[in-house]
């Protein structure tokens, strides 16, 4: 599976961070974007994540759980767990490989 | 400041968009810090919703956008009457015949003009209750950016003042003061056909800006109910002209009966499509109200 997912384009790397946050459980569009910048760093507009969110929703990767509240929350689906392994040894894979090239294995100093 | 501006923004988002997401993005926004960053990256989402419209959950395959049509639909209406009703001999011959029929082409004439105009005032009527909703809003203490999209109400009512006071006014100088055609009393009872959709289509947008704050929900509907109100009478008003019509038939040449014919269905469609498009915006404003 290549880095860049078809049809994710530019949001790629935002639909791997969102499928990490809900990985752990629900969450509405406020505490993700709070978790994505506590766990990774990157700070998250709306405009973006909600974009991924379309993204993913519309793959069935995600879904949304049905709320009355103004915040709905999302959950990841079996396919979005999935497709997160994927993302995620194709990481691994990657990171191995430039550990290899550069003599660097992360956490070691 | 950004924070109202983000949430101007957000009306570029296409209609299926913002009904899935957009209350959640508002909140997002209320909660959050908004600045130039978030503004920009909302505009980009816009662009990018658009692009990508067939993903939003529950799209259909896309319509042309009535700010679009409507424009079209008005200059087409506008080039029915222009030079295809302002048939002079037939305008004259028709109104010859069916006035021998009495007082009767008279009331016609009357009923249809009368019509018309109220159909034109009520569609500026409509707007009332939308604007005395936003000012409500705007003294009261809302979040900002329900009080961003009170603003943006006022001010598109504002933009709509000239053009419509300009329609008006025209209406005025070719209907009761003898400007220029339309020509005889049939060319006077047809005139408001053509401006009376066009005034009821120029009211719309203050309900589009409107309909997806659930603050101003009371406005949009009132506004929506009004509206149909004006689609519905310059539809009737219609009905007059087609009697008239009817009475002075073997006067009017054929391409004139096409013409008055075409116009009168382009006029009610207009104003049908209008008042549909406002009181589905009515009925979300009223679900959003009751979920808020």
């Amino acid at each position: 599976m290549g880095r860049r997912t078809p049809d994710l384009g530019r949001f790629t790397d935002v639909a791997l961070l969102v499928l990490i946050s809900l990985a752990e459980g629900q969450k509405h569009g406020y505490r993700m974007i709070n978790d994505i910048e506590e766990f990774s760093g990157t700070s998250l507009e709306p405009g973006t994540l909600y974009g991924a969110l379309m993204r993913l929703e519309q793959r069935g990767w995600i879904e949304a759980v049905e709320s009355a509240e103004r915040r709905k929350p999302y959950r990841i689906t079996e396919g979005g767990r999935e497709a997160l392994r994927e993302q995620l040894a194709t990481l691994r894979r990657i990171e191995l490989a430039g550990a290899k090239r550069t003599g660097v294995a992360w956490g070691s100093s | 400041m950004m924070r109202i501006v983000a949430g101007w923004v957000l009306v570029l988002y296409p209609p299926v968009w913002r009904r899935r997401y957009g209350e959640e993005v508002r909140d997002l926004l209320d909660s959050r810090p908004v600045r130039l960053r978030t503004v920009l990256d909302l505009a980009r989402g816009a662009t990018d919703a658009w692009l990508h419209r067939e993903r939003v959950p529950g799209a259909k395959p896309l319509l042309i956008p009535l700010p679009l049509v409507l424009p079209i639909t008005s200059y087409g209406l506008l080039s029915l009457w222009n030079p295809g009703v302002r048939d002079v001999p037939s305008l004259y011959g028709v109104w010859a015949m069916a006035a021998d029929t009495g007082a009767l082409a008279e009331a016609l004439e009357t009923l249809a003009t009368s019509l018309f105009i109220v159909a034109g005032g009520t569609a500026i009527l409509s707007a009332a209750p939308l604007l005395i909703t936003s000012l409500a809003v705007l003294a009261g203490r809302r979040l900002p950016v329900t009080r961003g999209t009170a603003l943006g109400v006022i001010a598109t009512a504002l933009l709509l003042v000239l053009p419509i006071w300009l329609f008006c006014q025209l209406y005025y100088q070719l209907v009761f003061a003898d400007a220029g055609f339309p020509v005889g009393p049939l060319g006077d009872a047809m005139t408001g056909g053509f401006f009376a959709p066009i005034v009821i289509a120029l009211v719309l947008p203050l309900s589009s800006v409107a309909a997806y704050t659930p603050a101003l929900g009371p406005g949009v509907r009132n506004s929506a109910g009004t509206l149909a109100v004006a689609a519905g009478c310059n539809m009737a008003a219609w009905l007059p002209v087609a009697l008239l019509l009817l009475l002075g038939l073997p006067q009017a040449s054929p391409g004139f009966v096409v013409a008055v014919t075409a116009s009168a269905l382009v006029s009610g469609w207009m104003g049908a499509v209008v008042a549909r498009r406002a009181l589905r915006q009515g009925r979300t404003a009223t679900q959003r109200l009751s979920l808020s």
